[in-house]
């Protein structure tokens, strides 16, 4: 049954493409010590001795081009995903590239450039309702990392990254090029790579645009590399 | 056979054609086209990418109205922006919010927004769509959020009815949420005082305005530049800071000591209406404002050169300058029916 139905969808948009269309998968997988981050549930242990529950982790991947040989191969077109930790699904999203492509290496930024945050209300990923845009200041969030740690001493032991910010002095926005062998690009995370050498108890609340932001934000772009599932 | 094929393409082009003509119709049906006044300079807001409607703009007023943008349902933009009073909050010195909370500064006159470059007596919101995601959000104004207001506009049947008739979609965005009230905001034009009717040749000035005129360019022009009257930077006044708010303007957005004390100067058109005066409303009339700017004026590393040697005016001058500024008042703006609370 669910066969036949695969086979009339592929019959009938058929004659809407000319040439075969690739669905390029394109996955963020956060990762402690290797494996999956177990949101919500687990205490990972930090290096040094105190422990760590990782709750919230929603980032944007814009700008997605991908390379063979140092040259551009494709770039995706109105590239703006957001990612969502708190649905499996939404850690991922597929890229509509006109051809079969033999790339050796994918780049992005993570995060939203200047120009589309001072473009006024925007729709899809970039509507301000999906919880990542600043309303006392404009501009986006590019990437909220939120958890809790005995290392915190603040309310119910939380901390809270919130990492934006646009302009010239304030710039979070993170660009990423990785090496990666042609097929699904699943890209880890490594948060415990990320929380080495950042100490909870004095730095656990990010909110506002500036040098601790942009600090975050690109050792996390750092963090990022090809993971097999 | 080749006359058969010609004879279907001509009927193709013609259809083609009826079709595009019946969409421009449609479009053409409720197109609104927003006049820029004679002499002023291109407007900053790029209308491709929010086309005006009549339906879009109604659709806009209706929201500018609404409480239901507030938490509670008591706020709505207009409780702090009242057309009659230029779009601005009367009589209180910082505007209040839900549950009687007051907030920390002076709520802005709304006009000629389409020319505005950035937003906020310290500029922190850059582009006039996201204008009202601050209010909306302040815990001291609307205490709500966007995610909140569309799905409170969602279950209206009017709003969902109204949405559609904007956007040929009922599901409600934040995005059209923001880019309809831009729309009705984008309308708040007024460009039909004294001042620009002496100015288009149809009005004179008498010899207190001319008089005025002439010293609001010598003291007032450089900062509250024509036709806007206002430059649209970022200047340190000479404020002494108010220590029950410390606010330092537009270093907050900054985070530079150069900016220390500055704020957006603000326009003048309707400046007899938007009572009081200042980021914190801290003067109460015309005169005020004035005498401050002749002995209250305070020394500081990011005072605006232009007023380190103060402004000497007499008495009389006074009485002039305050004359002219009157001429800045439109009352065909203020008492525009279009502008107004939507008729059901």
């Amino acid at each position: 049954m669910k066969l036949s139905a695969l086979f009339i969808c592929l019959y009938l948009s058929a004659p809407l493409f000319a040439k075969s269309k690739q669905e390029l998968v394109f996955k963020i997988v956060p990762t402690f010590s290797g494996k999956p981050v177990d949101f919500d549930n687990t205490y990972y242990h930090l290096t040094d001795g105190d422990s760590i529950m990782l709750e919230t982790f929603k980032c944007y991947i814009s700008n997605v081009v991908f390379y063979k040989a140092g040259g551009v191969i494709f770039a995706e077109s109105n590239s703006f995903h957001l990612l969502d930790a708190s649905a499996a699904s939404a850690m991922q999203f597929t890229i509509a590239a006109g051809s079969q492509l033999n790339y050796d290496e994918v780049g992005f930024d993570l995060g939203i450039d200047s120009t589309t945050n001072v473009s006024g209300a925007l729709g899809g990923d970039l509507d301000p309702t999906k919880g990542m845009y600043w309303s006392w200041q404009s501009g986006y969030i590019n990437l909220k990392l939120e958890g809790r740690s005995n290392r915190c001493k603040t309310r119910n032991n939380e901390f809270q990254f919130h990492l934006g910010g646009y302009s010239k002095q304030t710039k979070a926005l993170a660009p990423v090029r990785i090496k990666i062998a042609a097929g699904p690009v699943v890209l880890g995370v490594a948060l415990d790579k990320f929380f080495q050498g950042i100490d909870l108890a004095t730095n656990n609340s990010i909110m506002i645009p500036g040098a601790a932001a942009t600090a975050l934000a690109h050792k996390l772009a750092l963090c990022m590399a090809p993971y097999t599932e | 056979m080749y006359g058969a094929l010609y004879g279907m393409r001509k009927g193709g082009v013609i259809l083609v054609l009826v079709a595009i003509i019946g969409l421009l119709s449609f479009r053409a049906k409720y197109r609104y086209e927003l006049a820029v006044p004679e002499g002023w300079p291109k407007p900053e807001y790029d209308f491709k990418k929010n086309p005006l409607s009549a339906k879009k703009i109604e659709l806009g007023r209706q929201l500018f109205y609404d409480p239901i943008l507030s938490k509670d349902s008591t706020i709505s933009c207009n409780s702090c922006h009242l057309q009659y009073t230029a779009f601005t909050h009367i009589d209180h010195p910082l505007s209040h919010g839900i549950a009687g909370r007051i907030g920390i500064r002076n709520s802005p006159a709304l006009m000629n927004l389409a020319w505005g470059k950035s937003f906020m007596w310290d500029g922190a919101v850059n582009h006039l769509d996201v204008q009202a995601l601050a209010p909306i959000s302040n815990v001291l104004e609307m205490d709500e959020n966007i995610t909140h207001v569309v799905q409170k506009l969602q279950l209206s049947a009017a709003y969902r009815k109204q949405f559609y008739d904007a956007f040929g979609d009922s599901v409600v965005t934040g995005e059209h949420v923001l880019k309809s009230i831009s729309q009705f905001m984008l309308t708040l034009i007024s460009a039909n005082s004294k001042y620009d009717k002496v100015k288009r040749g149809t009005d004179t000035f008498n010899s207190k305005e001319t008089n005025g005129y002439q010293l609001f360019q010598q003291h007032c022009s450089a900062c509250h530049t024509e036709p806007l009257f206002t430059n649209q930077k970022f200047e340190n006044n000479g404020l002494m800071v108010d220590t029950t708010l410390n606010d330092f303007g537009y270093m907050k957005l900054t985070h530079a000591t150069a900016d220390s004390l500055k704020f957006k100067v603000p326009t003048l058109r309707n400046i007899e209406f938007s009572a009081p005066y200042m980021h914190d409303g801290r003067f109460k009339n015309l005169s005020q404002v004035i005498n401050y700017y002749i002995m209250g004026v305070q020394q500081s590393p990011t005072l605006n050169p232009l007023l380190r040697k103060g402004i000497y005016l007499t008495p009389n001058e006074k009485v002039d300058l305050i004359a002219f500024l009157l001429t800045l008042s439109d009352k065909e703006f203020l008492f525009n029916p279009a502008l107004g609370y939507p008729k059901k």
